[in-house]
């Protein structure tokens, strides 16, 4: 690699950045009224977005627990042989898988 | 970093509105300079300023001083732009990167300054060799620091300078062969 023309090129890439930036030397940053007045916009944007969520997450939630409740009522027997299975299916894997590792290890 | 902007920050982190405004005050111009040379798009870089101030905005909390203030600027600028261009379409890009350059370029014209070859060949450059190659010789950042703004491995951001300044020499001398 050229190392003299890398640096020239360095140089003028250096040395015309310089010259683009100059270009802008003279845009004004926002007033500070206008960005506070933002920063308190922004701020009530969040408030309001975050207690939509908020208001969502609950909604979701109510239903979720809603239908639990009802079949808990309508189909207890269903009810609780799903809660058990989930639990056992869990644990079934959980075997499977040492079982499989246990084998490995012997014939290793 | 300065005392009054690390007093500023700390403000603003605790909620006071006019010491963040302030910061962002003082910032904007540095913002925006970095934003058209990244972009090459004055307008898009006045887009990306804003919307950077809005992120600042709502992070300014995180901010945890692992690196000056500027720099963290720089990151959130960077991600923004680079999120915003994964949404382009390809022709759109082009369209609108073309007209970035022509409008930076009327600028140069218009204070009787000419425009410059290397300028010319740095708005052909892919943006991400444009902005790896601008945040290592023009803002002096090492390839680790580039790698976590650019949210890449510090291999990439290397060979990412290395290819962007190969591309720049190649199109300069093909520019000197045509005059010549």
């Amino acid at each position: 690699m050229n190392t003299k023309k890398d640096e020239e090129l360095l140089q003028m890439l250096s040395a015309d950045l310089e010259r683009l930036d100059a270009q802008y030397d003279d845009i004004s940053p926002p007033a500070l009224p206008g960005l506070e007045r933002l920063i308190a916009e922004e701020a009530l944007r969040r408030q309001q977005q975050s207690r939509r969520e908020l208001q969502r997450f609950l909604l979701v939630a109510l239903f979720m627990v809603s239908i639990v409740m009802i079949s808990l009522g309508f189909a207890p027997v269903t009810y609780w042989i799903l809660q058990a299975a989930v639990p056992i299916a869990a644990l079934g894997c959980l075997a499977v898988v040492r079982l499989r590792l246990r084998r490995e290890d012997a014939e290793e | 970093m300065s005392d009054g902007t690390h007093e500023r920050i700390i403000r603003a982190q605790q909620g006071d509105a006019s010491a963040l405004a302030v910061l962002l005050q003082e910032h904007y111009v540095f913002l925006y300079k970095y934003l058209v040379k990244a972009t090459m798009d004055p307008l898009l870089a006045e887009e990306l300023a804003q919307d950077t101030m809005v992120r600042c905005m709502e992070k300014i909390g995180t901010y945890n001083g692992a690196s000056s203030f500027s720099s963290w600027l720089i990151t959130i600028a960077t991600r923004l732009y680079i999120d915003r261009k994964r949404r382009w379409k390809l022709e759109m890009k082009w369209k609108r990167q073309e007209e970035g350059v022509r409008s930076i370029r009327w600028r140069f014209e218009s204070r009787n300054l000419e425009w410059s070859e290397v300028l010319d060949a740095l708005s052909r450059l892919s943006s991400v060799q444009r902005m790896a190659v601008l945040l290592k010789h023009y803002y002096g950042y090492g390839y680790e620091e580039i790698a976590d703004i650019l949210q890449i491995p510090s291999g990439t951001a290397k060979s990412r300078v290395a290819a962007g300044l190969n591309q720049l020499r190649k199109e300069l001398s093909e520019d000197e062969h045509k005059e010549g």
